[in-house]
């Protein structure tokens, strides 16, 4: 296909050129891109006018699609079709969500960084998200890669964390900005699920933290001593030589490794200005705590 | 924001005519603007309405990086995409598809860009790539100065008033019909007649060949009412004309401003070729 992969930061995020996402793709074309995809972490595609259908075609390259998580709250007609997760200000006519919208004031956690879908069993690979509508200010996404703070961290606290299991809720991060009108119905359905600390990447063998928002807590720790460490962790891999800022254009196409980044929303005027991104959700292959006693044999006990 | 002195050592304004539009001496707009630079460049942008830069030789590539720093880019509409390397640069040309010119000029009515849209383009940028040896002239009418000549009970009747623009509209007033995709693309929007400009608080017309009529009113009135209206901003006293030099690079606020273009030159003979990037406004309100 002949793309061409152009860094835009100092240890991962490029931008890629070349590639026509509104035209079919083969296997072998897509290789290209899963290469550059394993080797940056975040690929932008700019230009990228395609529709939903495209945009699900692209993603199912990299994986399973999920269907969108669905909130039994949630009493509105969605916007989208059942794969898309709606990353709007918008309602399903089109108009801005008021502002005491449970939907606004859920998406407000977005504003804290995370990774997407920790919260379940078995998480999200990758992510695409499809500019539609960016506001005239503000609204840019910052990423942060966490492989490369992994890496920067010092040997002994390598040794400390690697091993550690965490618990991750969606309830937890959405506390944490003062949304608590969970039902019983989607606390059940959505009840903590566990996932290891350090993630090692079979496909490169490299390692990245794997932390968010959503994460609350460490097992066999004090909630105390468990949220210090998730808290330090997060500061340290979010220092500035680990972020990139992305500015939105119309048309632009991220897709981003969960399993080695964090990101996070940044504000825009959101009761005056249209902000409107289609994102896929790309599955794991299983949950990363079931994932690590496969492939760790001293962790298979004998035979 | 308003008042505020701008401090900054990189550049000097120079303004050119008492009531708008300045030149900015000392950049070259290739390279990226620091932060106290392009805060100084966008006061001075709302202190003068039109920003004149001369000398500059851009690339498509680098006038949206330029323009990126003040916002977001606009896409243009389905046919000023055309099939340029970047949908944000829209290609204004009087050639056809072998470079000879077509003996027609566009965009020679007043108009603020994309009014049409529900938030019109906060702001233009120009930039001259081949000129006529004379005219082509862009002509800015100054609508802070249209409005604030109103009498008080004038303006005070043009404040309620809101106003259809549509871009459907305005092509059949030049006889051409749009596609179903076209129309799907840029709906009719409405907007307040006397717009509040979002950064500045002052009131400035809002109007323009995308203007259809009045919200609630009929057409034909409407169509009149804002007729005379334009006819009061484009007095002489409210007028910049840009007479263009090559290199030349303008950016100019839409929320306050209606241009033209001058179809002043022979345009059946000489190219006239310029690079158009917009960027994203607010919605009116």
């Amino acid at each position: 296909m002949g793309i061409t992969v152009t860094p835009r930061a100092e240890t991962f995020f490029a931008e890629v050129d070349g590639v026509d996402l509104t035209a079919p793709m083969t296997r072998q074309g897509f290789a290209e891109i899963e290469a550059a995809f394993h080797e940056h972490g975040v690929l932008l595609f700019r230009d990228q006018f395609i529709n939903d259908e495209q945009q699900v075609a692209f993603s199912e390259f990299f994986g399973p699609v999920f269907t969108a998580t669905k909130y039994a709250w949630r009493g509105e007609k969605p916007r989208l079709r059942s794969e898309m997760a709606d990353i709007s200000n918008i309602d399903h006519t089109g108009a801005l969500l008021v502002e005491d919208d449970q939907r606004r004031l859920h998406a407000r956690a977005n504003r804290l960084w995370h990774t997407d879908n920790t919260f379940k069993h078995v998480p999200a690979r990758c992510s695409l998200l499809s500019a539609r509508e960016i506001p005239s200010s503000g609204g840019n996404t910052q990423f942060a890669d966490t492989r490369a703070a992994y890496d920067a961290l010092p040997e002994s606290r390598k040794r400390e964390i690697d091993g550690l299991i965490v618990e991750h809720s969606i309830e937890w991060s959405r506390q944490k900005t003062g949304f608590d009108d969970f039902s019983k119905t989607a606390r059940e359905g959505l009840p903590p699920v566990r996932q290891v600390l350090v993630r090692r990447l079979a496909e490169t063998g490299r390692k990245a933290l794997y932390i968010a928002s959503h994460a609350s807590r460490i097992i066999g720790w004090s909630d105390a001593a468990g949220r210090a460490l998730l808290d330090e962790l997060v500061d340290f891999a979010t220092q500035p030589r680990f972020v990139h800022e992305h500015v939105w254009r119309e048309g632009d196409l991220i897709v981003w490794d969960n399993r080695r980044t964090m990101h996070r929303a940044m504000p825009y005027d959101e009761m005056a200005d249209r902000r409107v991104l289609h994102r896929t959700t790309v599955s794991d292959e299983m949950n990363s705590v079931e994932r690590t006693a496969i492939e760790t044999p001293a962790l298979q006990g004998p035979g | 924001m308003q008042n505020r002195i701008v401090e900054a050592s990189s550049f000097e304004l120079c303004r050119l005519t008492d009531t708008m539009a300045a030149e900015v001496i000392g950049l070259d707009l290739k390279e990226p603007l620091d932060a106290p630079t392009r805060e100084a460049i966008y006061q001075a942008f709302l202190d003068n309405q039109i920003l004149v830069f001369r000398d500059q030789d851009l690339s498509k590539e680098q006038q949206v990086a330029f323009t990126e720093q003040f916002g977001t880019l606009e896409r243009h509409t389905l046919t000023n995409r055309g099939a340029s390397d970047s949908p944000f640069v829209h290609i204004v040309t009087n050639l056809d598809a072998d470079g000879k010119p077509t003996g027609v000029l566009k965009s020679t009515r007043w108009h603020s860009d994309k009014s049409f849209r529900p938030a019109p383009s906060m702001a233009t940028i120009l930039h001259a790539r081949v000129l006529p040896p004379n005219g082509g002239d862009t002509v800015f009418a100054n609508m802070y100065a249209t409005y604030e000549a109103l009498g008080a009970p004038k303006k005070a009747e043009l404040d309620q008033v809101r106003v259809v623009h549509s871009w459907e509209l305005s092509r059949e007033n030049i006889g051409r019909t749009l596609s179903k995709a076209e129309i799907d693309d840029a709906p009719p929007s409405t907007h307040p007649l006397a717009r509040v400009h979002p950064d500045t608080g002052r009131r400035a017309l809002f109007m323009g060949m995308h203007a259809s009529h009045f919200e609630g009113g009929s057409i034909e009135e409407g169509r009149a009412r804002i007729e005379a209206l334009e006819e009061h901003a484009t007095q002489e006293a409210f007028l910049y004309r840009h007479n263009w030099r090559q290199g030349d690079l303008l950016m100019w606020d839409n929320r306050c401003l209606l241009h033209r273009a001058d179809p002043n030159f022979e345009v059946a003979h000489h190219p006239r070729v310029m690079h158009r990037t917009c960027l994203r406004g607010t919605p009116t309100g």
